[in-house]
């Protein structure tokens, strides 16, 4: 009975852990998350509930899975959310444009996006300004490319890791990243090189 | 190592310390929702996982022993030892009529019935004594 009973406690113990392990991870990757949403989606909103959709995915179906592999898993789930979402702008897009609809090209939403809280006005413009040229070029990037750029430089993520969480070889990876950074340089110009 | 390499070495260094100034310098708002969604996909996450099933045989034990436990308690009840009726058993009786689900319903709608009782269609007829 002994045995048993600590054998239960053990199991909750080891759930417990487990949870806290993961919220943990989340904690770590949900800022970052968000921003590389951000610079796909360019809607405040619509990155929060992508990224909220992605830790349920994870948690519900591969918290079991050794959490060396959670980080490659997460964000395989938040490329293949952001890209849904984009399939199912670019058919939206399609429907209110056949219907004469300008609505949806109204809105800015790298203006409703919030912004880093800097105290120095001159710093944030500046940084905004890079940051928004650097997003407008990484959105012009073919998507395998930005893909690779945006888990290896942002995230920080190995070739292996990339690989994993984009569904391709390590090769691949390290193709798609060095025609990222060589598009990334004739778009952004000399001054960021 | 060639001036090419060291230039997309810049780019790369520069892209990277943006996004970081970025995601540092998230506003409190965001941050909230986020710690929000965070909680909400656990929440979800532990509704889902809390089978006991789950955690192993041995946490089916105390449920196992309280089922057998009211199973006893339910066949000694249904199957008493036969016994002579005596004052006690027969007010218990009562009690139990008395206490039926029925019973507690007509008591709810006494109001009513008493209403019915004085409506004159609903009154019982005269007798044939009290026609004059």
């Amino acid at each position: 009975m002994r045995y048993d009973y600590s054998g239960r406690l053990d199991t909750e113990h080891e759930t417990l852990e487990r949870e806290t392990e993961m919220e943990a991870f989340l904690r770590d990757v949900e800022k970052r998350a968000y921003r590389i949403a951000v610079v796909s989606v360019r809607d405040a909103d619509e990155s929060l509930d992508i990224v909220q959709e992605s830790m349920i995915s994870l948690v519900n179906s591969y918290s079991d899975r050794p959490s060396v592999e959670w980080r490659p898993l997460f964000y395989r789930i938040l490329k293949n959310r952001i890209r849904d979402w984009q399939r199912r702008q670019a058919v939206r897009r399609r429907f209110t444009s056949f219907f004469g609809s300008g609505e949806a090209d109204e809105r800015d939403p790298i203006q409703e996006a919030p912004g880093p809280a800097y105290d120095n006005p001159a710093a944030r413009l500046e940084t905004n300004n890079a940051m928004d040229a650097l997003a407008e070029a990484l959105r012009s990037l073919p998507r395998r490319q930005r893909e690779a750029f945006t888990l290896r430089n942002f995230e920080g993520m190995d070739v292996i890791e990339t690989a994993r969480a984009m569904g391709c070889s390590d090769g691949s990876v390290k193709t798609h990243y060095s025609r990222a950074i060589g598009k990334l340089r004739e778009i952004l110009g000399e001054h960021w090189q | 190592m060639s001036g090419k390499e060291t230039r997309s070495q810049g780019l790369e260094r520069r892209a990277k310390a943006l996004f970081d100034a970025e995601v540092d310098n998230l506003d409190g708002h965001t941050r909230s929702r986020l710690a929000q969604a965070r909680h909400a996909a656990l929440a979800q996450a532990r509704r889902r996982s809390f089978v006991p099933w789950r955690l192993g045989p041995r946490a089916l034990l105390p449920a196992g022993a309280a089922a057998i436990v009211a199973l006893a308690v339910t066949m000694l009840w249904r199957d008493p030892v036969p016994m002579t009726v005596g004052p006690d058993l027969a007010a218990l009786q009562d009690l139990e009529i008395l206490l039926g689900e029925e019973e507690l319903e007509m008591l709810e709608d006494l109001e009513f019935f008493a209403w019915l009782d004085e409506q004159p269609e609903f009154s019982p007829p005269p007798a044939a004594d009290d026609v004059g």
